[in-house]
Order: structure tokens, then sequence, then C-alpha cells
């Protein structure tokens, strides 16, 4: 019977602990998250490297500031930095199986210039450069040198040379 | 307090998401976010308001576009509630 009488106490106890307990009263506030996506990096192809008439036994270069030099350019988020490299760039062009040596010369800048304000770059290397700040634009300029001091057969020698950029989230 | 936390944000019918780490709200009783103590976002937190009665709370995030993520101005809105406990 003592027993159950100090059961009875602890229960009134604890009752009256929540009678007297403050009413729980919340607040909210609200931000909002916000994150801007910008634009994917596109890359286009511009001009051929154009090399033209090559005679046997010479070489012949177009420098990378001719009018039949190769060009790309990008464009994407302004000021985003990004990494181009040539994930093609044929040490030979080709006749069926002849082979006609190639070598490269490149300079990249953020307006159509390949000259004023341009980079030198290793075309087997590629390079890493920001976008223009404003208009997010890049232009690579690729010159070159065929060898046809091996005096190649006659015909028409071709190779594809494919530009990949991306950005490095910088 | 609690934060109502959301999965993506938003930029009309496409959404980005977005994900919160064990670590990435901060708390502390000034506003110094060197002085702040890392907790959990996505859990409730009990803590003490200590002198001055106020509390800063930081929270980080990580939003993850794919390759495709349609470019735009993407957002949600975050709810913080908070209560006394009592103590």
């Amino acid at each position: 019977m003592k027993q159950f009488t100090a059961f009875l106490g602890a229960a009134v106890a604890v009752a009256i602990g929540l009678s007297l307990a403050p009413a729980r009263v919340s607040a909210q506030a609200s931000i909002t998250a916000t994150a801007v996506v910008e634009p994917a990096l596109t890359v286009n192809a511009g001009n051929d490297l154009e090399f033209g008439s090559v005679l046997p036994g010479f070489m012949k270069t177009i420098a990378v500031s001719d009018a039949t030099a190769g060009t790309f350019d990008l464009a994407g988020a302004a000021g985003a930095e990004v990494n181009f490299t040539f994930s093609a760039l044929p040490s030979d062009l080709t006749f069926g199986a002849n082979n006609l040596p190639i070598t490269y010369t490149g300079v990249h800048n953020t307006v159509n210039d390949p000259i004023t304000g341009a980079t030198s770059f290793t075309p087997s290397a590629g390079d890493t450069t920001p976008l223009h700040g404003t208009t997010g634009e890049l232009y690579v300029f690729l010159g070159g040198t065929v060898d046809a001091t091996g005096s190649p057969p006659a015909g028409t020698y071709t190779g594809t040379v494919t530009l990949t950029g991306a950005y490095t989230g910088n | 307090m609690d934060l109502t936390l959301p999965a993506s944000l938003m930029s009309g019918p496409s959404n980005l998401t977005v994900v919160f780490g064990s670590s990435d709200g901060g708390y502390a009783n000034r506003n110094r976010i060197d002085e702040s103590l890392p907790f959990d976002p996505t859990l409730p937190l009990i803590t003490d308001l200590k002198n001055g009665g106020r509390l800063f709370v930081w929270l980080g995030g990580t939003v993850l576009p794919t390759s495709v993520q349609p470019s735009g101005a993407y957002n949600a809105t975050i709810v913080l509630t908070v209560a006394y406990t009592g103590n």
C-alpha cells in the first residue's frame, strides 16, 4: 500500500510539471538559395587550315596570322576558365597510303585577332585560359608546316583536327 | 532549430540538384564564422543562446549541375524554424 501511495505522488508531480510548462512558441524566417547556371561551353569550327599547293622537295608554312590558318572559337560564361586540347591532331596528312608530315603552331586570344594580345601555346599540349570577361569568347588560331621534302606522290593530303574544350570550374 | 531544405533549386521547369553535407551548417553566439561550430543542417539542432541571447547560423551547400543543365538563375526557399526547448 505504501508503495502504491508513493507511485501516486510521483504521478501528481509529473502532472503539475506539465501544467506549469510555458507554451512552446516557434519563430521562423526564410532565405533564398540562388545559383546562376552559366551557358554550356560551345566550340565552333572556323576556317580550315589550308596549305594550298605544296611543291615536292619543299616545306610550306602557314603562320597563325595567315588568312588560311585554321581557326576555332569557343563561347561560354564570361570570364570562366577553360581548358582546350586538340583531341585529334594528326602528325601526318594522308593521301591514300601516302603521308605528308605536319607540325603545328598555335595562338589563342579572347578577341578575333591572332597577333595583338594573342598568346602562343603548344598545340600538342593545348592550354588553360579564361574566356573573355565580357563576351565569353576565345579564339584559337592554328598554323603549321607540311614537309614535302621527301617528295611524296602528288595528290590532296588531308587530316582532321579536332579541338575539345571544357570549363575547369574556375 | 530546424531547417527546411530544398532538394533542388528551380528555374522554370528546370531543376538543379542541391545537397547539404553533414558539416555544411555552422552556428555561433557571435557573428564570427571563424568561431562557428559545424552542424548537420538536415538534422534538428539544440543549442544554447548563451550571453547576449543571440545565435548566428551559416549554411553552405553544393549544387550539382549536369553537363546539359539549362542555363539560368535557379532558386529555392530555405526556412529556419526555432523554438525554446523550455530548458
